[in-house]
């Protein structure tokens, strides 16, 4: 490949990464908006890009991966605090941000972040040429892989409630109640994923973002909403200029965030959160340090590495919603592009933990000075404005029906996590042959 | 409680270098529990340092990729095992056939090329279908090959019973090597 094209590329990777820093600010923006957003703009202004080579433009959208993976908790972990009036339970990070010590959260997560660039960019161009073989291996098997997983969902939910209520039926309904509402989050979640799959009303010029507003809707705005509704206060925070670590925490955390990554991209409609639910019982994870620098590994493990396999010859998989968003514009064919992509994610990564030190800082002291329900505000109205510009008022219904269902868990205590039913049964379904069998059946065909 | 010598020096107050709070000189912080002995802590600068090799990964694969080039494949090579596979083969166009459409963008353009290796189904070599958008774009920038022209042409393989097909996916991946009757 030509130099001048890599210097292109890297400075357009740059650039991506600056935005996805920008971007960040907003709580609760997932990256996969960013990018619907870009490439909305991309095929609005086609002429303007029509001279721009696919890989300059793919370029960008990776170092935009890689700097949203590697930033966009730290703007969540100051400007969205744990109320546990809504929730029950506390995360670590949040945990330490009510300890005083989010910045040093902060830092764990990203020390996790990091060891994902550095598999990304060391190890994994080293075993890439057996990832496609470790892809046909599992490709037969993967319909009861998901199906596993959601029984693995279904069988970890359980009663949320001391049982301290004056009666049995008191105490029988406190226990079941979470669970079985947490079990109505699933089917009705997994419904909505069917008629999302088959008989979506999104309109077709924005079809490739159908799922946009039902993730929206199931959980960047109920986080938004209670954020909004919350009445606490956390302490003011302590800038740590280091960070209680130890090499057993950093092996164990990211090994576990790694695998959950690892597993999360070559199985299809897995995301972090269940697979780090997984590969946290799998491999042992325990402490606070542990789990947040599996967080991060995991994370970027996803994101970015599902991304990756896109570039990776011979495996080429299209995971994912940035895989498939570049999918519109690009097709990998080269090593010399997949040494750039890989190149560019190490780069970006490098960069984007570096920026994260003042990074950290500068959300701290806007978190200071601007009320985190303001910041929530803004950042509801930034999402419900994207929802209406890319799908029109049809997806504006979807995320509201969306944002109801997504809310069932904060009033019933319930784990947000069976809402990803919405994509994990749709695809068990058709991976397994059922799928237009139980549309049909619910009226969506 | 602890009593002081008031005659001692006074000893600045001792912070917990995680949360902050005031603590006395202890090796666990009473507020929050982290370890406070600095050998047990690891500090931001020497945590920045550790993006180095991520840096250094970077510089590597960049430089691979600058000297990276696809392998030329001979064209008896190309078996069904390299199904859906990047090739890159080299040879003499020895046919063209163009499919026009009377919508842009959609039409096919092919070119059997041959390198002396397979005669390929009807002795005229590889099959080699440039469609669409990478079509147009080609037709556009006057570079579509002709028969007699030395290329150099990279895409997926089709390959099955009784077919062998290259399909190239985007424009530079097409090129002119040498035009009919130019002397080098």
């Amino acid at each position: 490949m030509d130099f001048s094209m890599i210097l292109q590329c890297t400075w357009v990777a740059v650039a991506g990464m600056a935005l996805a820093a920008v971007a960040s600010l907003i709580p609760g923006l997932h990256i996969y908006n960013v990018i619907a957003l870009t490439m909305v703009i991309v095929f609005t202004v086609e002429e303007v890009f029509a001279g721009v080579d696919p890989m300059v433009l793919t370029c960008f959208l990776v170092g935009l991966v890689v700097g949203f993976s590697m930033l966009f908790t730290i703007s969540s972990q100051f400007f969205q605090p744990c109320d546990d009036s809504a929730r029950y339970i506390m995360l670590p990070h949040e945990k330490f941000l009510f300890d005083r010590r989010g910045h040093e959260a902060v830092l764990l997560a990203s020390v996790g972040s990091l060891v994902a660039i550095l598999f990304i960019g060391i190890i994994i161009p080293i075993i890439g040429p057996h990832m496609g073989f470790v892809r046909e291996i599992l490709r037969p098997h993967l319909y009861w892989i998901i199906g596993a997983v959601i029984v693995f969902l279904l069988m970890t939910e359980w009663p949320k409630d001391p049982g301290t209520g004056p009666t049995v039926a008191t105490r029988m309904f406190d226990g079941w109640g979470s669970i079985l509402m947490g079990y109505l989050c699933f089917l009705l979640s997994s419904a909505l994923g069917i008629f999302t799959f088959y008989r979506t009303t999104i309109p077709v010029d924005a079809a490739f973002q159908s799922l946009m507003p039902v993730f929206v809707g199931l959980f960047a705005i109920p986080s938004q909403l209670v954020t909004i509704l919350a009445a606490v206060a956390y302490p003011k925070q302590h800038v740590a200029r280091s960070v209680e670590l130890y090499g057993e925490d950093v092996i164990r955390g990211s090994a576990s965030g790694l695998l959950a990554g690892m597993f999360a991209s070559m199985t299809p409609s897995m995301t972090p959160g269940p697979a780090m639910l997984l590969s946290g019982h799998a491999t042992v994870t325990g402490g606070d340090r542990q789990f947040i620098i599996g967080g991060g590994a995991g994370r970027v493990m996803y994101y970015v590495g599902a991304l990756l396999f896109f570039f990776m010859p011979g495996v080429f998989l299209r995971r994912g919603g940035a895989a498939i968003n570049i999918s519109l514009v690009f097709i990998p064919e080269t090593e010399a592009q997949y040494y750039v992509i890989t190149g560019l994610i190490a780069l970006t990564g490098g960069l984007s933990f570096l920026l994260m030190f003042g990074y950290s800082r500068m959300v701290l002291w806007i978190a200071s000075k601007v009320n985190y329900k303001l910041i929530s505000a803004a950042g509801m109205a930034v999402m419900i404005g994207l929802v209406y510009h890319v799908t029109s008022w049809q997806g504006l219904v979807i995320m509201t029906a969306a944002t109801f269902l997504g809310l069932i868990p904060n009033y019933w205590h319930t784990r947000r996590i069976t809402l990803l039913s919405v994509l994990l049964v749709p695809m068990f379904l058709n991976m397994s042959g059922l799928g237009s069998d139980v549309a049909r059946w619910l009226g969506f065909m | 409680m602890k009593i002081r010598d008031a005659c001692a020096p006074e000893r600045p107050p001792v912070t917990c270098p995680s949360c902050g709070s005031g603590i006395e000189d202890s090796p666990a912080c009473c507020y929050c529990g982290s370890a406070t002995l600095p050998d047990r802590r690891v500090s931001e600068v020497r945590l920045a340092l550790c993006s180095v090799p991520a840096f250094l990964a970077a510089a590597v694969l960049l430089a691979l990729a600058a000297g990276s080039q696809t392998r030329v494949t001979r064209i008896a090579d190309l078996t069904p095992d390299g199904a859906f596979d990047h090739f890159r083969v080299a040879g003499t166009v020895t046919a063209v056939k163009l499919f026009p459409s009377r919508y842009p963008a959609s039409g096919q353009y092919t070119v059997w090329v041959s390198d002396g290796t397979d005669p390929g189904e009807d002795g005229r070599g590889l099959k080699v279908k440039i469609e669409g958008e990478v079509f147009s774009e080609i037709q556009g920038a006057g570079r579509l090959p002709e028969a007699g022209d030395e290329i150099d042409v990279e895409g997926t393989l089709h390959v099955g019973e009784g077919f062998k097909t290259l399909s190239v996916n985007t424009a530079p991946m097409v090129r002119t090597v040498k035009k009919r009757g130019e002397v080098r």
